[in-house]
């Protein structure tokens, strides 16, 4: 097996290859902490894949290379998921766009051919993002969502990589944010708190306790 | 462990039967071949696959139309799309979700093998959740199915049904694919496969007993067909275990009405399924 995922600037204690975690909390500060999940990586070896449903492939592209200036893009691979086909622009990063957010074959199609792509060029250890699970459940209903979700964590787990899913649980019902925490390995849930935020982990070992303060600024 | 089932559909050969070789090779599998969508479509309807490896384009349609077609005959398949085309027309087929896997790839073979590990074994494209202890559980409710005296489960099912005055009642396993049911009360309103299923959930919840108020309301079972037309509206589940913690069944009680359940209701209902449960110790306790 190899090493564990590690997040030097997060309170969160390095993962086994593999995992996959649910990230619940409403969307900005769920979507920001996902995104350093997922791009704070190491750079000798990792690469990274983000499904994005609310922001396009641009901005978020845009958006990478201006709060990580010295982040190498051609590690990173973004799908376009929110319909609008948005992503040119003059970047390293691979984009890949969906014609409409309820494609979630498309998006399962291009998430792996990103993923492939990366390993093409050497980078197998792939940390992996899709936000939102919240928007696509607008489009379909739950078993779907369910599949995707387990589909694109069985890819994570076969490849040995790391793997998010953003949830605004406030848009759903209690059940929903159960089934799927039920698909994940983990769930770390963020709030905010007394003008900050803060994120506390369950259902992965050796992890800290309660509520950390957790900076989400960049 | 069960062996897998996996068809293999690509038009060329002899990448079809090279690929079958690899897959027979990596895993205790029965892997069947076909060349086209019309010869593959057969193929699933007289035995549906566990794993479905197909290409994507052929001269009489779709690697995606086999998809469909695999998913509809079993909902638990696995779908791998094994192709040199990055071109994929998802319009007509956006919610069947399938992993992709480009022919010549880097470790192409290594990343196939892993997905269907993945997708075959560890059920990776099931529409509904898996217990972490999965592959356990499946081997302990084949083991409870083998040759059991049913008789004192359907005086079980009775008195759950009698206590929370429902037509129906039944205790069901949960398989791979499909859901079985051991011994029923009234109107059998087990659904055949397992993402239709509520005890499914009862499989995952934190606690022994599921209950569902309203299957009209829940994101669960809302859209799922097969409950709302069998008129499943109210549900109490309770996990059945046996000696060695696995759980082997589900008893369940299928209300046609909303219903909360209380503390009591889940307590009684736990209670039957734990003597269930002494059942099953017993009986195999006099087998050993």
């Amino acid at each position: 097996m190899s090493e564990e995922f590690t997040f030097p600037n997060l309170p969160l204690n390095p993962v086994r290859p593999g995992t996959t975690v649910l990230v619940s909390g409403p969307g900005r500060p769920a979507s920001k902490l996902s995104r350093r999940l997922t791009l704070e990586l190491d750079e000798e070896t990792e690469g990274a894949v983000l499904i994005s449903t609310n922001t396009s492939g641009r901005s978020l592209a845009r958006e990478a290379a201006g709060t990580y200036p010295d982040l190498d893009l051609s590690r990173v691979g973004i799908v376009d998921a929110t319909g609008r086909g948005d992503v040119e622009i003059e970047t390293d990063a691979r984009m890949k766009a969906v014609s409409s957010t309820s494609d979630l074959t498309g998006i399962s199609i291009n998430f792996s051919i990103l993923f492939s792509a990366l390993g093409d060029d050497g980078i197998d250890r792939v940390r992996s993002c899709v936000d939102s699970l919240s928007l696509l459940l607008l489009y379909t209903k739950l078993p779907t969502i369910v599949r995707f979700t387990h589909s694109l964590g069985g890819r994570v787990n076969a490849t040995d990589g790391f793997g998010t899913f953003v949830l605004d649980p406030t848009m759903h019902d209690p059940q929903v944010e159960y089934t799927l925490n039920s698909v994940c390995d983990g769930m770390v849930k963020v709030r905010e708190h007394e003008g900050g935020y803060q994120m506390r982990i369950d259902g992965l070992v050796d992890q800290p306790d309660g509520w950390q303060p957790v900076d989400l600024s960049p | 462990m069960e062996s897998i089932a996996v068809l293999v559909v690509d038009s060329d050969e002899p990448t079809r039967s090279e690929l079958a070789e690899f897959i027979a090779g990596e895993f205790d599998a029965e892997v069947r071949t076909a060349e086209s969508v019309a010869t593959g479509s057969e193929m699933v309807e007289s035995e549906p696959p566990t794993v479905l490896v197909t290409g994507y384009e052929f001269a009489d349609g779709t690697g995606l139309e086999l998809v469909a077609l695999a998913r509809e005959h079993n909902p638990s398949c696995g779908c791998i799309l094994y192709t040199h085309s990055e071109t994929v027309d998802t319009e007509s087929f956006e919610d069947v979700i399938v992993d992709f896997v480009a022919k010549e790839s880097a470790n192409d073979k290594e990343v196939l093998r892993g997905l269907i590990e993945q997708t075959g074994i560890e059920q990776s494209q099931a529409a509904h959740p898996v217990p972490d202890t999965e592959q356990q559980r499946l081997d302990a409710v084949e083991r409870f199915r083998e040759g059991r005296n049913t008789e004192a489960f359907e005086r079980i099912v009775q008195l759950a049904a009698d206590h929370f005055g429902v037509d129906s009642a039944a205790l069901v396993v949960v398989r791979r694919d499909n859901v079985e049911a051991i011994a029923t009360v009234g109107p059998d309103l087990v659904p055949e496969f397992r993402d239709q299923s509520l005890s499914t959930h009862a499989l995952v919840a934190d606690e022994q007993v599921l209950g569902v108020e309203d299957t009209r309301t829940d994101p669960r079972f809302a859209d799922i067909d097969a409950v709302q037309d069998a008129g499943i509206v109210s549900y109490l589940g309770a996990t059945v275990r046996d000696q060695t913690g696995e759980v082997v069944a589900v008893l369940s009680v299928f209300g046609s009405e909303p219903r909360a359940f209380d503390a009591g209701d889940r307590e009684y209902l736990g209670r039957l399924a734990t003597l269930a449960g002494d059942l099953i110790a017993l009986d195999d306790g006099e087998n050993e």
